[in-house]
């Protein structure tokens, strides 16, 4: 049992923490970074006496888990991962205590979290909720069981087209600046819903936050800061994308401004949660003028950082080292009261120069090992 | 027609290519070379895939300089092509051929031709490597090209595609059409007219005699 263990964590949970470092990192960075301790056990309280608010946190957190059981059941679609088929050979109790010991360990940063926010519910009197919240996250990680059981026992699932995508495959043509958001939605809906959703908190939270203390529009730009660098692991998605999906981009006569254009529809459309959330929920004393400014600086951040992929290529290592400065930079420029509208100018204009000076110029590096000459076949 | 000077190719400061003068005459060009010699690499250079040192002119047109004209001349067909696999070969040929400025009459005889008509509607994820190669045959032959690069343009298509391919060649070639080819099988390109022979070796490309080949 302890070399079935084994094999599972090297192949599954190292694996996926080392995939998603960057991702948790970001997410850590915004819960322990940005609010203060003070900040966080008020959003607990609040949310552990909303049944509504509990039900949107529970949907975040479930939201993680299919980001966790997608990974693995991707995984085991690999022909590298092929072997791990012969788990269906073990007793079915050692093999469900050893798939959920993987969907335990994957779920460890929820429950580390929500053991922290529960902590202070527990001290503040919303037993009830905090129990309820225990039981939501002994029972999720089965539900991940059973779909882990159910690849092995149907291994190569068959893909049928459906009559609805070949009537619409027919029907229209799809444009360029829709591609990247049907490659996510198509293999990456995971990241994406849980990018958005925690963008979209991110909007809430500083926004009720607000009115709630003597805070100034400093609060609501560190949120547009986390928005925008959150987005970095999108941003680098699409870099790749583009260089290994669609080479040909940029063998197409379009000018530098037309496809600026396209990615500046793109940056719009990932936006629009974002967009939507902040014209809802802007505190009313803060001026439309500083929303407006406020939708650049995100946009700007955008382009910054996808200028910067184009300048030079990115592993998630790297991006994760360069996301840190680039928060701590922008957290000082905003804490030293540097206008948002000045931000928006400058990552804007950073963002379209390195655009133009380095689209041409941008390559996806492959490893070196590739670039050996092989013998004939 | 194709100027390449003090061309040099690295990745991550690993050289893997260097031209250092080399001119590329109308007609049709045979590059051959082991699979990992810089054929694709030197391709998708040309095709302005990739950053390089140096220079590249077609006609009059610098590829830095006059970036639309050159990409509007210059087409480039993968010699393994893999496409974002919802997007079916109808929505990359539409819109590969309004970048490119191909006519409608135009889009609809590549497909007759190349046969592509039974799997136009579907995603591309669910092609065999042929039909994924017959869809970037089509790409390679849109607009109003002075150059074609096809790179192993024979691989993995039937026989029957073959020959519509040579037929193509042979098509746009006597309309003016410069064809740079690939493979690194001997006998694929008898068929053809060869100009030049190209050997893409120990990171240089030198000119061999047709016989040699």
């Amino acid at each position: 049992m302890v070399s079935v263990l084994n094999i599972l964590r090297k192949t599954l949970v190292v694996e996926y923490y080392r995939l998603n470092t960057g991702f948790l990192f970001l997410v850590l960075m915004f819960a322990f970074g940005i609010l203060r301790p003070e900040d966080h056990i008020a959003l607990s309280a609040y949310v552990f006496t909303s049944p509504f608010l509990l039900v949107l946190v529970f949907v975040f957190f479930a939201l993680y888990h299919l980001k966790t059981v997608f990974f693995i059941r991707q995984r085991l679609l690999w022909d590298s991962h092929h072997f791990l088929y012969h788990l269906i050979l073990i007793p079915k109790w050692q093999r469900w205590a050893a798939l959920l010991y993987v969907q335990a360990m994957l779920w460890l940063p929820v429950v580390l979290y929500a053991g922290f926010v529960g902590y202070y519910g527990w001290k503040m009197g919303q037993q009830n909720a905090v129990i309820a919240t225990f039981c939501y996250l002994l029972l999720v990680p089965l539900t991940g069981v059973a779909a882990y059981e159910y690849r092995l026992s149907h291994p190569n699932p068959d893909t049928k087209l459906s009559l609805l995508s070949g009537y619409l495959n027919r029907r229209f043509t799809k444009s360029y600046w829709s591609y990247f958001l049907l490659y996510l939605f198509k293999d990456n809906p995971v990241l994406l819903f849980l990018t958005k959703g925690f963008t979209c908190f991110v909007i809430l939270g500083v926004c009720k936050i607000y009115p709630t203390d003597s805070y100034d529009e400093r609060l609501l730009s560190l949120g547009a800061l986390t928005i925008g660098l959150v987005h970095s692991v999108l941003l680098l998605h699409l870099y790749e994308f583009e260089h290994l999906q669609l080479p040909l981009l940029r063998n197409l006569p379009l000018t530098l401004l037309q496809r600026a254009i396209q990615y500046f529809l793109l940056f719009a459309l990932l936006l629009l949660p974002e967009t939507l959330f902040l014209v809802r929920y802007l505190p009313k004393d803060v001026s439309w003028l500083y929303g407006i400014q406020h939708w650049g600086f995100m946009m700007g951040l955008l382009w910054l950082i996808f200028g910067r992929f184009l300048q030079r290529h990115y592993i998630m290592d790297t991006l994760l080292r360069q996301a840190f400065y680039a928060f701590f930079s922008g957290f000082f420029l905003v804490m030293f009261r540097v206008p948002t509208g000045i931000l928006t100018v400058i990552t804007l204009l950073l963002g379209l120069w390195l655009f133009q000076r380095f689209y041409y110029q941008s390559e996806y590096i492959v490893h070196e090992e590739g670039l050996k000459i092989r013998p004939e076949a | 027609m194709l100027q390449i000077t003090h061309l040099r190719k690295s990745y991550g400061g690993h050289l893997v290519l260097q031209v250092p003068s080399l001119f590329l005459s109308e007609g049709i060009h045979w590059f051959k070379g082991a699979n990992g010699s810089g054929k694709t690499t030197f391709f998708r250079t040309l095709a302005g895939m990739l950053p390089f040192e140096g220079e590249i002119k077609m006609y009059e047109w610098d590829i830095r300089k006059h970036p639309i004209e050159y990409r509007l001349h210059i087409n480039y067909g993968e010699a393994e092509p893999d496409y974002p696999e919802f997007l079916t070969a109808n929505d990359l040929i539409q819109f590969v051929a309004q970048a490119k400025r191909a006519t409608s009459n135009q889009v609809q005889e590549l497909i007759q031709i190349l046969g592509i008509t039974p799997f136009l509607y579907q995603p591309t994820g669910t092609y065999s490597s042929g039909m994924l190669k017959k869809t970037s045959l089509v790409l390679a032959f849109l607009g109003q090209p002075k150059v074609i690069i096809l790179d192993e343009p024979l691989i993995t298509i039937d026989d029957a595609t073959v020959q519509q391919v040579y037929e193509l060649v042979r098509d746009y070639h006597t309309r003016g059409v410069t064809f740079l080819l690939s493979s690194h099988q001997d006998f694929r390109f008898d068929a053809l007219p060869i100009k030049q022979l190209f050997e893409v070796k120990d990171k240089m490309i030198t000119e061999i005699s047709p016989s040699a080949g």
